[in-house]
C-alpha cells in the first residue's frame, strides 16, 4: 500500500490540554479522537465539561497547552498569521447563536460575499450568483439578500450561518450547539439540511451538544466529556444502549420523556 | 370539587394592528400544574405575562383573566411569583443575593431585615446553593446559570405566592441542569401546594410535569385537556405534529427527521 491511498482522518486530535486560571484549573486534558470524510462525532457533555474550549481550540481561536491538532495530516497545533488564514476556508464552524456571530449591520448579501472575497472564491461579478446559488442550497430566498439579521427569524438566521460555512467547500465544520436555541419545527429542518449537505459533499461535522436525543438521531460515534477528559466513546448505538460512564448515563437520565 | 384558581374568558392582546393572542378561554384548578406549549411568536410568554399583570403599557388587552379566590387582583411577589427564562434579566446585577430575597421578604411578610436575612438562607438551602449562609453577600455574576435561576426561583418563592409562572424556566440551561431545575421545581411546587403555570416549547417537558396542557399556535388556543387525554389522542393537527416531530432517544439516526408541514395546519 502507498502512502496516499491511506486515508488520512480530515481532524485528528492527539492528547490536547489547555489549563485555565493561576492555579492551572483544567480547562482539557489529555483529548485525543479522530474524525474522518464522511462522518459526525459528536461532543457531549453538561455546561462545563470542556466542549467549547475544545471547539474553540481545534477552530484556532485559542492555543492549547499541550497536544496537537491535526487537519488532513497536516499539524496546525501552532499554525499562525498568513498560512492559517490560508488553511480558514477547509474548517468552519456554526454557532449556537448566530446572531452573535454575525455583524448586525451586515445585510445577508455583506455576510455571505465576506468569504468570497477574504479567500478570493469567486470572480467579483460571480458574487450575485454565487451568493444566490448558496441561499437556494440552504433553502433561502435570493429575495433575502438585502435583510440585516435581526430581520430574520431564527431558524433563517441558521441556514445563513450554514450557506457562509459552506460557501468555502470545507472538509470540516464545527457545530457548536447548532439547533438548541431553535424551535421544534426548526430544529429537524436545520438537521435535515445538515445530513443532505453532508451525503451530497461528504464534509466531517464535530457536532457539540448536551441534548442526547439529537446527537442519537444526527450522529455516528459520541465522545462524552466531564471536567475536560473524554470518560466515553463509541459508536452512537452503542454508548447509548450501554453507557459507561455515570457522565453518560446522567445525560441520558436528562432528556426529556414524551409520556402518553 | 375543585376551586378555580384563575379563569380566563376570551383574552385577547393586541400590539397595534398586531394580535399576539386572540380569544383565549382557559381554567387552571387551585393546585393545578398546567403548561402552556407553543413555539416562538405562539402567544405563550404574552399569555403568562398577561396573567401575572406584567404586559408592557404598549399592549391593548380584551377580555377577562379573573382569580375567583381573590377579593382583589393577586399582587405581584406577593400572590404570584415569576420565574423567566433569563435569571440574569430577573437578578439585579449590583445586588447581593441575599439582599434580593430579603427586600422580597420585607416588602410582602413585613419581616424586619434579620429576619428576612434568616429567612433568605433557608430559602436558599431549599433550591440547593451549597453553603447558603455564606452565599449570601454573593452577586449574581459568582454563580453559574443553573445556580442564578435556583436564586431566582427563591427569590420568587420569598413572598410565598400561591402561583407560580415560570416562563420557559430552562431553555438557556442545559439538558442536564434543566433535569435539576425541572425536579426542584416539581418538589417544591407539591410541598407548598402551589399552581402552577408552566409555559415550555417542550412537549415531552410538559408531558413530564403537567397533569393540563394547552397548546397554542399563532396567538389561539389550538387545543387544552388533560395532559394524557391531549398528548395521547390529540385533537388538532398541530398537536399531532409537534407530537410526531418530538425527537427522541429512540428516533433511528441516520433516517430523516419529521418536520412540521406547516401546509397542513392552516
Amino acid at each position: 500500500m502507498t502512502e496516499s491511498s491511506v486515508a488520512l482522518p480530515v481532524l485528528e486530535v492527539k492528547d490536547l490540554a489547555k489549563r485555565f486560571g493561576d492555579r492551572g484549573a483544567a480547562g482539557l486534558k489529555e483529548v485525543s479522537f479522530s474524525v474522518s470524510s464522511g462522518e459526525t462525532l459528536a461532543v457531549v457533555g453538561a455546561s462545563g465539561s470542556g466542549k467549547t474550549t475544545l471547539a474553540r481550540l481545534i477552530m484556532r481561536l485559542a492555543n492549547p497547552d499541550a497536544g496537537s491538532i491535526h487537519l488532513h495530516g497536516r499539524d496546525i497545533t501552532a499554525l499562525h498569521g498568513e498560512p492559517l488564514r490560508r488553511l480558514r476556508p477547509t474548517f468552519q464552524m456554526v454557532f449556537q447563536d448566530p446572531l452573535a456571530a454575525f455583524n448586525p449591520r451586515a445585510s445577508v448579501r455583506r455576510i455571505l460575499e465576506d468569504p468570497l472575497r477574504i479567500h478570493a472564491l469567486a470572480a467579483k461579478d460571480d458574487y450575485d450568483t454565487v451568493i444566490a446559488a448558496a441561499l437556494d442550497r440552504v433553502g433561502l430566498s435570493a429575495a433575502l439578500m438585502q435583510r440585516l439579521p435581526l430581520e430574520l427569524s431564527g431558524g433563517q438566521r441558521q441556514r445563513i450561518a450554514i450557506a457562509r460555512a459552506i460557501l468555502t467547500k470545507p472538509d470540516l465544520i464545527v457545530l457548536d450547539e447548532p439547533v438548541s436555541a431553535l424551535d421544534v419545527s426548526v430544529r429537524a429542518q436545520i438537521l435535515n439540511l445538515l445530513l443532505d449537505l453532508q451525503d451530497e459533499t461528504g464534509v466531517a461535522y464535530l457536532f457539540i451538544s448536551h441534548d442526547l436525543a439529537v446527537v442519537r438521531a444526527f450522529a455516528d460515534r459520541i465522545v462524552v466529556m466531564e471536567e475536560g477528559r473524554i470518560v466515553e466513546s463509541g459508536t452512537t448505538d452503542q454508548v447509548l444502549a450501554a453507557p459507561q460512564a455515570k457522565a453518560t448515563r446522567v445525560l441520558i437520565e436528562a432528556v426529556p420523556r414524551l409520556s402518553h | 370539587m375543585t376551586e378555580t384558581y384563575l379563569h380566563i374568558r376570551n383574552l385577547g392582546v393586541n400590539y397595534g394592528e398586531t394580535a399576539a393572542l386572540q380569544d383565549i378561554s382557559l381554567d387552571l384548578a387551585t393546585g393545578g400544574r398546567l403548561a402552556v406549549i407553543g413555539e416562538s411568536g405562539s402567544g405563550k410568554s404574552t399569555l403568562a405575562m398577561a396573567i401575572a399583570g406584567l404586559l408592557p403599557k404598549s399592549a391593548q388587552p380584551e377580555g377577562s383573566i379573573d382569580f375567583p379566590g381573590f377579593p382583589h387582583r393577586p399582587r405581584l411577589g406577593k400572590d404570584i411569583g415569576v420565574l423567566f427564562q433569563d435569571p440574569s434579566g430577573s437578578l439585579d446585577p449590583v445586588t447581593r443575593v441575599g439582599d434580593q430575597i430579603a427586600e422580597v421578604i420585607m416588602t410582602h411578610q413585613g419581616s424586619g431585615w434579620i429576619s428576612a436575612r434568616v429567612r433568605a438562607v433557608e430559602l436558599l438551602d431549599r433550591v440547593r446553593i451549597p453553603n447558603a449562609l455564606s452565599r449570601l453577600n454573593s452577586y449574581p455574576h459568582e454563580f453559574s446559570g443553573g445556580q442564578k435561576q435556583r436564586i431566582a426561583l427563591a427569590a420568587a418563592l420569598a413572598g410565598n405566592p400561591s402561583l407560580l409562572i415560570a416562563d420557559e424556566p430552562t431553555s438557556a440551561l442545559d439538558t442536564v441542569v434543566q433535569r435539576h431545575i425541572v425536579n426542584l421545581l416539581d418538589e417544591l411546587v407539591r410541598e407548598s401546594g402551589l399552581t402552577l403555570l408552566f409555559v415550555t416549547h417542550d412537549i415531552a417537558l410538559a408531558s413530564e410535569r403537567a397533569d393540563q396542557i394547552a397548546v397554542l399556535y399563532q396567538g389561539r388556543l389550538v387545543e387544552t385537556g388533560v395532559a394524557t387525554e391531549v398528548l395521547g389522542q390529540p385533537g388538532h393537527p398541530y398537536t399531532k405534529a409537534l407530537i410526531g416531530t418530538h425527537i427522541s432517544l429512540d428516533t433511528p439516526r441516520r433516517k430523516r427527521l419529521a418536520e412540521i408541514d406547516m401546509s397542513q395546519l392552516q
